[in-house]
């Protein structure tokens, strides 16, 4: 149950920074594995967001 | 419930068989599927005199005295103004058109036939740079090169292009796109080595065919000093490719992206015959000596179709050279590559970028992905002046406004939620 | 009619991230023109923080969601309107294209999308998230679904949200860390706002941010390292979440084979909550320290310690893991304590109000507690007694203790820990303030945190002292090490320089200035 999560303790962090870049630039100090998104909320309101959401799901 | 991933791998599919070639030429009226007297076909989504930007109103007034219609500028306006004349977009009628994007019943034009699903496009000749009529202008010289163009360069042309036929080497205008791509085009704002690659091969064809030397001297002196000559076609190849892989049920894949100078609309492969709209784009381009940002007219052209096809702007990351009107480094022109990955549905099978370990280009552009990320598709195209006449003030990147892929998501959650 | 000295614009519903903001406006005040230049978001707290800093806001409409651009100049009537009109085109212009963004990456491409991320880096198992509460929950629960762990830096998300979020982890096996996390550490990296400490056989589960901080510098100064410093964000262990990821966290950390010795640490946990919390640790076999800043005096509970302060949980959990005795270690802490006693007399005796200005939430906490003890109840904006809540924040009334990393302060500008400017201005008028004995504060070094802010804060140290002489003491003490990028030897030399009184530990501070105004 737990394994998802041990996994990050055992290998430690590889990360997606979503935000603050300098939370990115820190972990490339430390040499740890990342990359960084260019975040910024979606364009569509929530409203559509959602329904897109659920024309994904109910493909499949 | 319809299943998105299986109708966009369709097509997809449909766009990457596409096998474009020229089998032909012919005037307008004879040739293009609905042409009509007194009918022009235009860029971009439908528009009205009224709501026409400079650059189409100059074409278009270039078109009525060039058929004829007008004997000035000004007669030309009254006759347009006056609901004497019909507009309807060339994607309406298979055909595509850079800039204003104006075609008159006497213009000659390409023919391509998709060898894979059998449908053709149409799009006229390049005029070159300058003072020409996809830029708006109407002066003499315009309507001079354009009776050129009909007298001398589409004889001579088409009479190469049918040899070509006869023998079974159409020119396979998709493979030229290929080629051009390994050799620093990217097929929307370069298309040099595109246009050496189509007159080195039609180049036999017009020898053998064309009895006049001094008419074949001006013909391929035409096509050389035109770096752009090859735009055209790959546009038709590009309508061609995007059409067969319009109306595919379920498909959130967008088969025409297209400006008019005042609005910017797309089709969308599962949503039928319906534009989604909204206002063109203000280029912030890189501007040629003399102008300013106040000259630039809204973004305008089928040249989109490029992008909607998986080159131009996609395919920066090929074209280390425009960089110089980005203003930025390669790295700059790799990621807007990298980025459009993120809006497409995948990577194209024929057009791959060196720079990129020979990676396909992001093809086929999904409205959900637009939707859900706020990444709209980056063009790279020229700038038009507003005022009819003027010419072009610039080129460079364009973004594409997100309002027109909200709509149409919204349209396509409506059509396919079922609620 | 005089042509005023401040212009205000808005521009309607956007989004800007605050380092933008603050970028923008450094770059303003750049060539001199202005005397103010403010780029907020329109929250009710800006609108307080921007008329203490001058601004008139009559009729400003602003919503949370759009930004207002405020600038002042002291210039002469003739130049104002060119000067604050050239100021506000500039400001749009930067907007666009923020100065020091092209430093950020490298030109790495940074993806669009979470896909697009995933494409890069197809091994990543942790999301670190830090964009505007109200859009982090969706953005959260995204990185869930493709099998992430989160770290969410970001506050201000509804507890609904955090409940919806933490059950979808749970049933996947995934870490949630937060809402309003700031610190974690992972096989000794540091995230968020963290310090450089050596890994070690120590691991932390806290739901409190400088709590985790000062644990781990405490730890470090003892020659013992931490592997791993999970945070749960502070609202894990109240009831309404349930302790879900600090159960889970603690449980892992109990069953792996690296951890020697556990702490869980933060503000006393719901009572039922606290209890699982023994449960387990009881079960786990393992030496264990809890630290629960402010809890009852309860006393250890059968060979698990029971701490109430973060020095004190750091001292115990380092004799621990030496293998020595942690109740002796307890005795020896608070021997020292009481010797601080000498300090404050040889400091000298003050009369008057203590005011404590901190940018971390768990040491105003404890500093609170530590305070009460000898002067009696003090106020904040986090009071440890409902009734000691301080009318506005901006003004301390009596001993007061006010956090700045509370909401008031961050809602759509950078926290503390980054941008000292506040508290420095604070410093100063606490200073003018003919009733102030001592002024504390804490400097937090580490990743993620101000450059230098004991320069920043030296500047309103400076101005204080030219307004307040000898009158006031300064205490303050430094939540970092030598290795961090701030060098804690280096800004406690900044501080010392200027006359402050820098101490070990937060404890250790906070009794300090407490006894010197003890009557």
């Amino acid at each position: 149950m737990t394994m998802s999560m041990t996994k990050l303790l055992k290998e430690g962090p590889k990360v997606v920074n979503i935000g603050v870049e300098q939370f990115y630039a820190d972990l490339k100090t430390q040499k740890a594995e990342a990359v960084s998104m260019d975040w910024k909320p979606s364009a569509a309101g929530g409203d559509l967001l959602a329904r897109l959401k659920k024309l994904r799901k109910g493909g499949n | 419930m319809i299943d998105i991933e299986k109708a966009n791998g369709e097509a997809l599919s449909r766009l990457l068989s596409a096998q474009p070639v020229v089998v032909g030429m012919g005037k307008a009226k004879d040739t293009v599927p609905g042409m009509k007297d007194r009918m022009l076909l235009h860029a971009g989504p439908p528009l009205s005199w009224e709501t026409a930007s400079g650059p189409i109103r100059g074409g278009v007034m270039a078109a009525c005295m060039y058929e004829g219609w007008a004997d000035t500028p000004e007669d030309a306006e009254k006759l347009a103004a006056g609901g004497g004349i019909t507009f309807d977009p060339c994607h309406h009628h298979h055909a595509v058109g850079p800039m204003a994007g104006i075609v008159s019943p006497s213009m000659p034009v390409f023919v391509l036939e998709n060898r894979t699903a059998g449908n053709t496009s149409y799009v006229t000749m390049n005029e070159g740079l300058g003072k020409v009529l996809r830029m708006g202008a109407f002066a003499p010289e315009v309507i001079e090169r354009l009776r050129w163009m009909e007298k001398v360069l589409y004889p001579v042309l088409d009479a190469g292009i049918r040899l070509s036929v006869e023998r079974g080497q159409e020119l396979d205008v998709k493979n030229m796109i290929a080629q051009a791509l390994h050799m620093g085009d990217e097929l929307h704002n370069r298309n040099k080595a595109g246009t050496s690659l189509f007159l080195r091969a039609i180049a036999p064809f017009l020898v053998e065919t064309c009895r006049n030397s001094a008419d074949l001297a001006e013909v391929i002196r035409f096509i050389d000093k035109n770096d752009h000559f090859f735009l055209n076609l790959a546009m038709a190849a590009g309508k061609a490719s995007t059409e067969a892989a319009h109306g595919v049920e379920g498909s959130s894949l967008v088969t025409v992206m297209a400006r008019n100078g005042t609005e910017f609309g797309i089709k969308v492969s599962g949503l039928g015959d319906d534009w989604f709209t909204c206002q063109a784009a203000l280029p912030d381009v890189l501007l040629f000596p003399g102008f300013t940002r106040e000259d630039t007219n809204r973004d305008i052209g089928d040249s989109a179709i490029m992008e909607t096809y998986g080159v131009g702007g996609f395919a920066l990351a090929a074209a280390p050279a425009i960089v110089q009107f980005i203003g930025g480094t390669p790295k700059d022109a790799a990621n807007y590559t990298l980025e459009m990955y993120e809006i497409t549905e995948g990577e194209n099978n024929m057009f791959t970028i060196p720079a990129l370990n020979f990676r396909g280009t992001p093809t086929g552009i999904d409205i959900l992905k637009v939707a859900e990320t706020g990444v709209t598709p980056v063009l790279d195209t020229g700038a038009a002046h507003r005022e009819p006449g003027k010419g072009q003030v610039g080129a460079g990147i364009v973004r594409m406004p997100a309002e027109a892929f909200l709509k149409a998501a919204g349209a396509f959650a409506d059509r396919y939620l079922g609620e | 009619m005089p042509s005023s000295h401040q212009r205000i614009e808005i521009v309607r519903r956007t989004y800007y991230d605050s380092v933008t903001l603050m970028l923008v406006a450094k770059e303003l005040l750049k060539d001199g023109s202005l005397s103010v230049a403010s780029l907020s978001m329109g929250t009710e707290a800006n609108y307080k923080i921007m008329g203490s800093g001058g601004f008139d806001l009559t009729g400003v409409d602003a919503t949370p969601n759009d930004l207002i651009i405020a600038v002042k100049t002291g210039a002469p009537e003739a130049e104002r309107e060119d000067v604050l009109t050239a100021a506000l085109a500039k400001a749009k212009e930067y907007l666009a294209n923020p100065p020091g963004r092209k430093a950020d990456s490298g030109g790495d491409y940074r993806p669009k999308s979470l896909d697009g991320a995933l494409s890069v880096l197809p091994d990543a198992n942790l999301a670190l998230i830090s964009v505007a509460g109200r859009y982090a929950g969706d953005v959260a629960m995204d990185c869930i679904e493709k099998g992430l762990n989160v770290m969410l830096y970001s506050d201000n998300v509804p507890v609904e949200k955090e409940v919806e979020i933490k059950k979808a982890a749970a049933e996947k096996g995934l870490l949630v860390m937060g809402p309003d996390c700031g610190t974690i550490i992972i096989r000794g990296v540091a995230m968020g706002m963290a310090n450089a400490c050596p890994p070690g056989p120590v691991s932390i589960v806290a739901a409190a941010g400088t709590g985790l901080q000062e644990v781990h510098v405490q730890l470090a100064r003892r020659g013992v390292g931490v592997l791993h410093g999970i945070g749960t964000g502070g609202r894990d262990v109240r009831r309404e979440v349930g302790g879900i990821m600090c159960l889970q966290a603690v449980n892992a950390l109990l069953a792996d084979d690296e951890v020697e010795l556990l702490i869980v640490l933060g503000k006393p946990p719901a009572p039922e909550v606290e209890q699982k919390i023994l449960q387990a640790v009881k079960a786990g076999k393992k030496p264990a320290v809890l630290g629960f800043i402010g809890g009852e005096a309860k006393g250890d509970s059968g060979g698990v310690f029971i701490c109430r302060e973060l020095e004190e949980t750091a001292a115990v959990a380092a004799a621990l893991a030496k293998g020595g005795d942690g109740a002796r270690a307890r005795e020896n802490l608070f021997r020292e304590y009481e010797a601080l006693r000498q300090r404050a007399e040889t400091i000298g005796k003050r009369k008057g109000f203590l005011r404590g200005l901190y940018s971390g939430g768990t040491l105003c906490y404890e500093g609170q507690l530590i305070a009460r003890d000898i002067l009696g109840p003090i106020r904040s904006n986090t009071p440890l007694d409902k009734k000691m809540k301080l009318e506005d924040s901006l003004r301390s009334e009596q001993h007061s203790m006010v956090d700045y990393g509370e909401d008031e302060f961050t809602q759509g500008r950078l926290h503390p820990m980054i941008d000292v400017s506040l508290r420095a201005e604070r410093i100063y008028e606490e200073a003018k303030d003919q009733e102030v004995g001592v002024i504390l504060f804490d400097v937090v070094l580490g990743y993620g945190c101000n450059d230098n802010p004991a320069a920043g804060l030296a500047e309103g140290i400076r101005k204080a002292r030219s307004a307040a002489g000898d009158r006031i003491v300064f205490v303050a003490s430094i939540c970092g090490v030598d290795s961090d990028p701030q060098n804690a030897s280096e800004q406690c030399r900044i501080l010392e320089e200027l006359g402050v009184h820098v101490c070990d530990s937060n404890a250790r501070a906070a009794r300090l200035a407490a006894m010197i105004l003890e009557g």
